[in-house]
């Protein structure tokens, strides 16, 4: 059970400090505080959320810049307590309108006050604004909204905080308005964190959306609301792949998986997707979802690091915004780490950029760029030019990157889930609150790889494997013939072939080892001719990798066909059907890509 | 006397103390307003409380306006009061006669018509925690638990909790536990019965050492009818109070599957809870339900899957971590299950380092040959991160992989590749893989080398990449033409070399070395002898020597001591136990989880989870009709869900023959010995067609070299045990209430027995010899803990119960023994000690 609760400013001083039951010293806050500060155990530079020092455990979370923490002796469940700090966070900017250091500063003994009673003797008891206030005998001294910092990107950035800024909504649930009267009003945000990773070829490595439905309720007298959700909306993997038409399906919504605010009750949810509450008050999240589906990432993002000379280099990051014109994205920052033997980096910027700064953050080693606004459908460039301070050896590009991007989209959402109606129970007829439904989208991981400007022969060999194992994610089969020509696994999940079938593995492994060897023959040739015309080269080069999986998935195309026709003993038996489709797949897949890839690269 | 005007808006952090001069400014302030009845007052007394306050938050000693704030706290202004309350709650302790002085007006508010004020003035009387006041606490505490205010009764409820741990004898004496159950029973209020759970289970528990009435007391907490009581309510509870329910059912030992099957169906729907402390606990109860049932076990897994990676997106990174380590404790156990989920567990660019660590870890226990290639491409694109110790890791985690044998040659070359981008830790980080990796596949040399080679070991300054270079350097020195001469520039810098680990390796190295090319090394091998000899680490110095008077006494002799064929290694051993393991996974949604240590390593005695002992034995006994079913279901169970290395581990047990058949702790592979001998005994019963067949005779040389073999048991003919006792571990809790201890003794143990006791295994497995069964241990050294159990071969059945504690650091263990015929524990004892005096000394 939790032993003591304190918060503490980001200078260790205590703002808030509750001993529940007397089992630890009164030192801990400074033990704690010494310990995150100086945190370097097994090469890690942050310390985890919870560690033990001599038989105490500390838990904390980080919120706006300040540390909840608390402290026990027994072995609780670390996510109770976690969840518990975040909710007690919660409930205090439900009472403070704001919570940062000066507003919990001059509230502290309102704090207190809901410490008591959401926790006894380290038990704790009740986390509900609404049960609360009941309890709650001090006035909040709200602290002036105007004055808060804007949430710039540095803040979105800040460790443990997962801002919503979309829930930026500083009014304490009770204070009242100056005219006295409570505004009856009701929030709901849809907020998504989408993390993408591009692979080095501009192709989607992998995506997720993590979202939340969130509300904040100021609706006296506690009346039913009802959200509806798209009406197509359908929830696990599983169920979807019968149907499997996922991807190309327009406009269906598919969730993993998705949980519920325990006020929720979903006795309709099957039926229409909708969910029915009486939203308690302050704010909570009514839903959380998270989807791999594939979606139209908002951000196209090339870069391309390449050497310019001796001691030279230079890097180009393009991002192109994806979405409608009527949305504009802001708080944009692009971060790109450089060798770490890089003195000086000059920028140029596009000609007419506004809101647009780029610096070369020496101590990080990374170049950071940030823009104020994007609107969709435009594009924007960034040169830079990186003087280094000792020769480099090998490629370049990997010693850089990948580039991470920052941001946030409002009235955007990328999953497509909407908010089809949200009702609100009648009390009288002139009763008509306001309703405010908002969408954000931000990045949680958006990563880019780099493209190795692509004279890398071994390495471009590679990926044109990668591309055709990853492409054929459903249909694994291919998969692993594919593989085995550059790995020789084992065997595929069927029993290891009989000596008739050898021709069955032996031919594709021929292929792509002579695919592989042309290219790694060509490949060093491209690369000490560092002429002008390496681009070029390139180029062909690539087809020509593109050709050559090409015409290896033909010939694999017609052997099977001959397998099924008979006149060769198919590699095993019970998987033939998708081996047949397979190969026709991904040579499709493969020869878009590289289409894409060489009028992209 | 006008109130002094409250510093206005003074600057809400007070400068660190100067303390003494603010102090008694304020005492002076307050002391002129206790009388006040002035208007005003009450605002200008709020300011100054709240000062008071904020001195104490900080750490500024207030203590000496104790009387002042009493004084002042006669006031019908609730805010006031309250911060008063908190104030006195904070000091009492230190003054326990001024706190007296606030006995009575707490007790007055105990009788105030509002609920509110009745229940404030009960929860800060409680919290005075001073001893000489209790009696002042009996009588309300005993109408608060009567009181008509939900509100007072839960507070009322803790109270007695608070009393307890204060005073625990006037806790009895006033009967609370009794009434609390009741309350627990009948009260229409859920916050009310969550609170009388939670401080039941802490009273029974704190007692259940002391008294067999309060251990009994503390079953009946797990009996089928409260258990379902509570369930039933589960709706009403509120998400914090639904997980200490949870945290019971898990406990909770269910009479048959359809028990099981009802109390699943109606937690089903708390897997979609928003808080993931709800979702974590009922994932402990399913889990725990089902450790009988394989099947639906597994099922389990894939359920719980969806959710725990929902929760993983949802919340804050820090609750995100928290659900992440358990879904790492998951994968670990079960990594087939997860094997299609790798892409969650790729790194993302926010995820801080401790995070991306697990993330690590999981990616590759869930390698296998459908991903091998996703994960590894993967892995390497870390490793040119910026973050060098996540890049380190994730060399390491290709390197685990590779070693995990799927998909070796590609993975090999990845190696290489690393070697040549020219980063020095990342040339460090693979060095040390390529050695492990020659060890298991030495068929590699040949790529290998012809890359190692390459390497200029002065670009290699880490102490243990330099030692692996080096090792390869003599291992391979036929392969490398330059080795000789890198030993030699190795050696002639013998003095600029810190590690006395590099200096060792340079040793054998030249050893080797020269072995397979003596005209070449000959004179290297000389400087390296010499430079030993005169070194002043003693290891060094020592091997150097021995290396010496081998060489003097017969070259051959030497070369087969010290290079003779190697074997490759097969499994290296497992860092973490099976035992420990399980105990973990039996702490589910706990810090042990985080952690990854069981409980007992990092909490004192005192603190640790009450139900211990209980759940050592509950564990074992979920869903197991009999001991002797225990270890069956656990290995169908790991067959299903554990991965391949594991599996071989688990071929050890099965190899042991009939005294496997009472097993009831799982075995451990932690101690070197053992794990030797399993070791050695797995790669035969897999009949690795690339394996010697000479393996089997050097098990068995191995074996008798450590005296492994079990003798058989040298039982005195007075009394005879069963060999194949069974008793299940609910049974063996009743009768160890029940019965009354027949013989308490201490004994000693030979030296020889206490170096062989390094885990509790070790002793297990020698007294199953002895026909003494084991089913419960725990500790570690110096103290262990044993509970063992045997049974009468003829006559009724009769049962004897001992609890063992030894402590290795005094060679001596403490024994009680209890049996159904105490009669007969004479004779049991002395066997046991017979049994005991023989541990270690085979």
């Amino acid at each position: 059970m939790i032993a003591q609760f304190f918060v503490l400013s980001q200078r260790g001083d205590n703002i808030v400090f509750r001993d529940y039951r007397g089992e630890v010293s009164k030192g801990s806050a400074e033990i704690f505080f010494r310990k995150v500060k100086f945190w370097k155990e097994d090469e890690e530079e942050e310390a985890p959320p919870v560690f033990n020092v001599d038989g105490v455990n500390y838990i904390h979370v980080k919120i706006a810049g300040l540390f909840f923490v608390t402290t026990t002796r027994v072995n609780v469940s670390p996510s109770l307590v976690l969840e518990l700090l975040q909710r007690i966070a919660r409930v205090t900017k439900d009472y403070l309108g704001i919570l940062n250091e000066d507003s919990l500063r001059k509230n502290f003994v309102l704090v207190y006050e809901l410490l008591d009673e959401v926790i006894d003797f380290g038990y704790p008891q009740t986390t509900s604004t609404e049960v609360l206030k009941s309890y709650v005998f001090n006035e909040p001294i709200v602290i002036d909204s105007t004055r808060v910092p804007p949430l710039g990107p540095a803040s979105i950035f800040m460790q443990g905080t997962k801002k919503m800024p979309g829930a930026a909504v500083t009014k304490s649930v009770i204070v009242t308005e100056p005219g006295g009267r409570k505004r009856e009003e009701i929030f709901v945000d849809i907020i998504e964190k989408i993390s993408v990773t591009f692979s080095s070829s501009g192709y989607i490595l992998t995506s997720e959306i993590d979202g939340t439905i969130q509300m904040k309720s100021y609706l006296t007298g506690s009346p039913e609301i009802r959200l509806a959700l798209n009406e197509d909306l359908s929830i696990g993997r599983n169920s979807s792949s019968v149907y499997d038409y996922r991807s190309s399906a327009g406009g269906a919504v598919i969730l993993d998986d998705c949980n519920f605010h325990e006020s929720v009750r979903l006795d309709s949810f099957d039926v229409d997707r909708t969910l029915s509450l009486i939203p308690p008050d302050g704010e909570f999240a009514a839903m959380n979802y998270r989807t791999t589906q594939e979606f139209k990432p908002p951000f196209r993002v090339n870069a391309l690091i390449e050497e310019a000379g001796q001691l030279k280099a230079e890097a180009i990051i393009k991002i192109r915004a994806d979405f409608a014109t009527s949305v504009t994205a802001n708080t944009i920052t692009v971060q790109m780490p450089v060798p770490t033997y890089t003195a000086r980096v000059s920028f140029e910027l596009e000609s007419g950029a506004v809101g647009q700064t780029a610096d070369f953050k020496e101590g990080a080693k990374r170049l950071e760029w940030c823009l104020k606004k994007i609107v969709g459908g435009s594009e924007h460039t960034l040169r830079a030019k990186l003087t280094f301070s000792q020769e480099s050896h090998g490629n370049i590009a990997r010693e850089a990157g990948p580039i991470n991007m920052n941001f946030t989209i409002p009235m955007y959402n990328a999953s497509k889930l909407q908010v089809r109606y949200l009702q609100i129970a009648k009390k009288s007829p002139s009763y008509n609150p306001y309703r405010w439904v908002r969408y954000v989208t931000q990045s949680n991981s958006y990563v880019a790889r780099f493209s190795t400007s692509s004279f890398d022969g071994t390495r471009e060999a590679t990926q044109a494997t990668a591309i055709s194992s990853t492409s054929t994610a459903t249909s694994s089969p291919l998969e692993v013939v594919a593989e085995g020509a550059t790995a020789s696994l084992p065997d595929p999940p069927a029993p290891p072939p009989p000596p008739t079938t050898f021709l069955g593995t032996a031919v594709p492994l021929l292929l792509q080892l002579g695919l592989s060897g042309a290219i790694k023959i060509l490949g060093p040739a491209a690369t000490s001719s560092s002429s002008h015309h390496h681009y070029l080269l390139a180029y062909r080069l690539h087809a020509l990798a593109v050709f050559f999986t090409f015409a290896a998935d033909m010939v694999l195309v017609i052997y099977f066909i001959a397998c099924y026709a008979g006149f060769a003993t198919p590699p095993a038996g019970r998987v033939m059907k998708p081996l047949m489709i397979a190969p026709l797949a991904v040579s499709f897949v493969t020869v878009v890509l590289g289409t894409v890839l060489n009028v992209v690269g | 006397m006008a109130p002094p005007p409250a510093p206005p808006q003074k600057s809400p952090s007070p400068s660190q103390p100067s303390g003494k001069s603010e102090v008694s400014d304020l005492k002076l302030q307050l002391r002129q307003l206790a009388g006040s009845r002035a208007p005003g007052a009450d605002d200008s007394k709020r300011d100054l409380f709240k000062r008071v306050i904020s001195y104490m938050t900080v750490g500024i000693d207030v203590s000496a306006a104790f009387s002042e704030m009493v004084m002042c706290s006669a006031t019908s202004d609730i805010v006031l009061k309250k911060m008063c309350y908190l104030y006195v709650g904070n000091y009492a302790r230190c003054h326990p006669d001024l706190a007296l002085l606030t006995i009575n007006f707490l007790q007055k508010d105990c009788h105030d018509e509002d609920p509110m004020i009745r229940g404030l003035a009960l929860r800060s009387l409680c919290s005075l925690r001073v001893p000489n006041l209790v009696e002042y606490l009996v009588a309300p505490l005993g109408a608060g638990l009567k009181d008509g205010s939900s509100y007072v009764r839960m507070v009322a409820a803790v109270g007695v909790l608070k009393l307890y741990h204060i005073s625990a004898a006037t806790c009895f004496d006033s009967d609370f536990p009794a009434v609390l159950k009741s309350l627990m029973l009948t009260d229409p209020d859920a916050q009310v019965v969550a609170n009388c759970l939670f401080v039941l289970q802490e009273i029974w528990n704190l007692e259940a050492n002391k008294s067999e009435e309060a251990s009994r007391e503390r079953e009946t907490l797990l009996s089928k009818k409260l258990v379902y009581y509570l369930l039933n309510r589960i709706k009403e509870f509120n998400e914090w109070a639904q997980c200490l329910v949870l945290e019971l059912v898990a406990k909770y030992i269910p009479s048959d599957s359809d028990d099981i099957f009802d109390i699943m169906n109606l937690l089903e729907d708390r897997l979609q809870h928003a808080n993931g402390a709800v979702v974590l606990a009922t994932i402990k109860v399913f889990l725990h339900l089902t450790m009988s049932m394989t099947d639906v076990h597994q099922q389990v897994y894939e359920r719980i899957k969806a959710p725990l990676l929902t929760l993983v997106g949802s919340g804050s990174s820090e609750q995100s971590y928290a659900v992440l380590s358990h879904l790492h404790l998951l994968v670990m156990r079960a990594p087939m299950l997860f094997s299609s989920d790798y892409k969650h567990f790729y790194c993302q660019f926010s995820d801080p380092s401790y995070v991306k660590k697990l993330k690590l870890e999981m990616l590759t226990a869930i390698a296998n040959e459908s991903n091998t290639y996703e994960i590894v491409t993967e892995l390497c694109e870390y490793a040119g991160n910026v973050d060098v110790p996540i890049a380190r890791e994730s060399i390491r985690a290709v390197g685990k992989i590779a070693l995990q044998q799927y998909d070796v040659n590609a993975i090999v070359d990845r190696l290489l590749q690393f070697l040549e981008m020219e980063k020095d830790y990342v040339t460090a980080e693979t060095l040390v893989l390529v050695k492990d990796l020659l060890r298991k596949y030495p068929q590699w040399s040949h790529d290998c080398i012809a890359v190692v080679g390459n390497i200029s070991s002065k670009n290699v300054q880490e102490p243990k990449a330099k030692a692996a270079l080096i090792w390869m350097l003599g291992e391979y020195s036929q392969d490398m033409p330059d080795a000789p001469y890198i030993l030699e520039s190795l050696i002639e810098n013998w003095d600029e070399e810190n590690a006395a680990e590099v200096r060792l390796h340079l040793l054998t190295a030249a050893m080797k070395c020269f072995f397979k090319r003596p005209p070449e090394t000959q004179k290297a091998l000389g400087a390296a002898l010499a430079a030993g000899l005169a070194d002043s680490h003693q290891d060094v110095h020592d091997r150097a020597l021995f290396y010496y008077r081998l060489l003097q006494y017969d070259v051959s002799v030497a070369e087969r001591v010290v290079n003779p064929p190697k074997q490759a290694v097969s499994v290296f051993a497992d860092t973490q136990s099976s035992e420990i393991k399980d105990r973990i996974f039996d702490e589910f949604n706990s810090l042990s989880v985080v952690y990854q240590k069981p409980s007992y390593m990092f909490t004192d005695k005192e603190h640790r989870e009450p139900f211990e002992f209980s759940e050592e034995i509950g564990n074992l006994s979920l869903g197991q009709e009999s001991v002797g079913n225990a270890r069956r279901y656990d290995e169908s169970d790991k067959d299903l869900l554990l991965s391949t290395s594991e599996r071989e581990e688990n071929g050890g047990p099965n190899t042991n023959g009939p005294a496997a058949a009472g097993y009831s702790a799982p075995p451990d592979y932690n101690s070197s010995l053992v794990s030797l001998s399993s070791q050695t005994q797995s790669e035969t019963a897999i009949s690795d067609p690339g394996m010697p067949k000479h393996t089997s005779q050097m098990t068995l040389a191995i074996d008798d070299l450590l005296g492994l073999s079990v003798p058989a048991a040298l039982a005195p003919p007075s009394l005879k045990l069963n060999p194949k006792a069974v008793l299940d571990p609910g049974t063996f809790q009743r009768k160890w209430g029940q019965l009354a201890v027949s013989i308490s003794q201490d004994c000693s143990i030979s030296p020889q027995g206490v170096a062989a006791l390094t885990t509790p295994q070790a002793l297990i497995r020698h007294m199953q010899a002895s026909s003494i069964q084991c089913i419960a241990s725990g500790g570690q050294s110096p103290n262990f803990k044993f509970f063992f159990f045997a049974q009468k071969l003829d006559g009724p059945p009769s049962f004897f119960l001992m609890e063992c504690i030894i402590n290795t650091s005094s060679a001596k263990a403490q024994v009680k023994i209890k049996a159904d015929d105490a009669t007969a524990s004479e004779a049991f004892f002395a066997l046991f000690q017979s049994a005991l005096s023989k541990f270690g000394v085979l």
